[in-house]
């Protein structure tokens, strides 16, 4: 299976390059775009800042990707034709989605199963930014969807499955957001693993029974804070 | 749900809120029968705060979008009373970004006061009915 993990930063990709680099039946490749359309100074100077803060370990893993040339940077945006015509090249059976990038279908598409989401709230009900502060207010689970993405925000028809995450031990909320996050790439290899074994039936993410959430404000955020601490007691 | 311990916290927090807005002054305050409203709240919703929201944040907005930011979330005030949150936070988003931005006189009068008042009548709102 040839995985391409789509990613803005090394630091977000070393996670998922010590899980899956030299798994059997996975050919790992890593992109690394400038979707926010930084000068080529500035992009560079961002990642080599990045990599040089890598442990030894993660900068030789990173070394030997780009050796093998299954790491690639573009200074051009996900979405550039030279970008795509490199992904169609790769045949590429699975994209992981780590980037701010909102994807055309044209990107999509290339993916032969699609591109894969490890959304930090649960679907179909929570879409969107901010979805474990606003789960936790409203007092719904917090957790993790695996999906295949569309082109909207978390409407992607297929779930693979969505796995419920006890957030009771983190201090704060920053701190639970923190543990979603690099919780992700257990999920991306939890998912692959199914996907590998064909050990998987599509849910539906029913998107008319979900709302779409939106960045949450200082005073909602704080609220939250608050009510995250007061269940731990 | 939100149970009586979250409510509690909420009630807390939009209480300090309605203080700061209350040394602002606003003259005589507007109540929810002047407010609008949209037919297609959702997409309202996406605008303001997907569209909108960002440009005023960044300083980065026209005349045109000005306008439209605040009369789109003006129509928004009607739902706003009701108990998705998201709505509300809209308003609260706003407030945060609105204080630290200084605006002339002749936006004072257009924007920024009007939308003062409506918030201030949410505020009071939600306030009653936590």
């Amino acid at each position: 299976m040839v995985v391409i993990g789509l990613y803005d930063y090394f630091s977000d990709a070393v996670g998922l390059l010590h899980e899956l680099e030299r798994k059997s039946g996975i050919n790992l490749y890593i992109l690394f775009c400038n979707n926010f359309n930084s000068s080529p100074v500035r992009f560079y100077l961002k990642h080599l800042r990045r990599f040089l803060g890598l442990s030894f370990r993660d900068k030789i893993i990173i070394a030997r990707l780009l050796i093998k040339k299954r790491l690639v940077m573009s200074i051009k945006s996900i979405h550039n034709s030279n970008v795509l015509l490199w992904i169609k090249k790769i045949k590429p059976d699975i994209g992981l989605h780590c980037t701010g990038a909102i994807y055309r279908k044209s990107l999509i598409s290339l993916f032969r199963l699609g591109i894969l989401n490890s959304h930090i709230g649960i679907l179909p009900r929570y879409r969107g930014r901010s979805v474990m502060e606003w789960s936790i207010l409203n007092g719904d689970p917090t957790g993790i969807t695996a999906f295949f993405i569309d082109e909207g925000i978390d409407t992607g028809r297929d779930i693979i499955f969505t796995e419920k995450v006890d957030l009771k031990g983190l201090n704060s909320i920053k701190s639970a957001k923190e543990f979603l996050f690099n919780y992700r790439t257990k999920i991306f290899v939890k998912t692959i693993s199914l996907l590998l074994k064909g050990n998987y039936k599509f849910q539906k993410n029913e998107v008319e029974k979900g709302l779409r959430y939106y960045v949450m404000s200082d005073l909602l955020k704080g609220v939250v804070e608050e009510i995250f601490k007061s269940e731990k007691k | 749900m939100i149970n009586n311990n979250k409510k509690k916290i909420l009630r807390k927090a939009l209480s300090d809120r309605l203080e700061e807005l209350s040394h602002i002054f606003l003259g005589q305050d507007k109540g929810s029968s002047e407010f609008s409203d949209v037919k297609d709240f959702e997409e309202c919703l996406r605008l303001v705060i997907v569209k909108y929201y960002p440009k005023i944040k960044s300083g980065s907005f026209t005349q045109e979008e000005k306008k439209k930011y605040f009369n789109l979330l003006s129509g928004l005030a009607i739902k706003a009373l009701g108990d998705d949150y998201r709505i509300l936070d809209a308003f609260n988003n706003a407030y945060e970004i609105i204080i630290k931005i200084e605006w002339d006189s002749v936006d004072q009068k257009e924007y920024i006061i009007p939308f003062f008042r409506i918030y201030k009548y949410l505020l009071s709102h939600h306030l009653k009915n936590i």
